[in-house]
């Protein structure tokens, strides 16, 4: 079975919990907002095929994710940039691509998927998932918060008795 | 233009050719480098920031003008005007440790930036 092939027999698992998306002030009031990773591609997303809503497990994370990618610089992001939401989350199928097992069925390592500054594998990966249509989204390490993890959901796969419900807009960052 | 003399306040409020403007500066680039990089031509760096009137992303420009308003807007929302230098000039994880400023002049730079940029908190 090709790498390929082996994307589109993995197997799928619910998740369900609080998970947190910090945005960019300006758009605070779109918390479901995936324009940015529509237009621009994201590590699990390809531009102009299809979105991602992008969530940290935590907002440690969220924060790393922000901060640490492309405005890395010690104290150079303006007060107040971004904006904390939590999140209701239940999903019926995501595919668990933290696993060392799951990784190593795709013929691939964590490190793979965390390469800075270069997403080509993380987002062939999605890209298959999407192309799919049962995965309603994937959980993945973060790329720049050591264990910190992801969770990437496609809404436009999210099944109708799945929720996606953001719960609170908490406070801004930095 | 000196580089100090950019202004980089209220960046993503600016009018698009202020925008290409303050971009291309902030790279070092001169109008032809510039157009090269994006893959335009001179004239139209030129009108793009001597013609006040509104420039609507269309035909083979329209890739170039939202990648430079995403670089802007981003930059504007990210960053304290001061900083936007700062950041220009540090190694940049996200680009191979590479300057943004030395990024920018590799083929495709300015736009994997704008990506990047643009996909954050968005």
């Amino acid at each position: 079975m090709s790498k390929t092939q082996v994307l589109y027999q993995l197997p799928t698992k619910p998740i369900k919990g609080t998970f947190y998306r910090y945005i960019r002030t300006k758009y605070a009031d779109e918390p479901l907002s995936m324009l940015g990773s529509q237009r621009n591609g994201g590590r699990y997303n390809v531009a102009g095929l299809f979105g991602a809503l992008y969530l940290g497990f935590d907002r440690k994370t969220c924060e790393a994710e922000v901060s640490q990618g492309i405005a890395a610089g010690i104290d150079v992001l303006k007060k107040g940039a971004f904006t904390a939401w939590s999140y209701a989350i239940e999903l019926h199928a995501v595919v668990r691509l933290d696993g060392k097992s799951i990784q190593k069925q795709i013929g691939i390592t964590q490190a793979d998927l965390t390469i800075k500054g270069d997403h080509r594998t993380a987002s062939g990966i999605g890209e298959h998932l999407h192309k799919r249509g049962d995965t309603e989204g994937l959980v993945a390490p973060s790329a720049q918060l050591k264990d910190g993890k992801c969770l990437d959901i496609f809404l436009d796969r999210k099944k109708e008795t799945s929720k996606v419900l953001p719960k609170r807009k908490l406070r801004t960052w930095p | 233009m000196s580089k100090t003399s950019i202004n980089l306040d209220h960046l993503a409020e600016a009018p698009f050719g202020v925008q290409a403007s303050t971009v291309r500066q902030l790279f070092g680039f001169n109008k032809r480098e510039f157009a090269e990089v994006l893959g335009v031509n001179e004239k139209t760096v030129r009108r793009w920031e001597e013609e006040e009137q509104r420039v609507v992303p269309q035909g083979s420009n329209k890739q170039a003008i939202e990648a430079l308003q995403t670089m802007a807007e981003s930059l504007g929302d990210l960053f304290e005007p001061d900083m936007i230098k700062v950041w220009v000039d540090r190694p940049n994880p996200a680009l191979q440790g590479e300057r943004p400023r030395d990024f920018a002049k590799k083929p495709g730079g300015i736009f994997l930036m704008a990506h990047l940029l643009g996909n954050l908190g968005r």
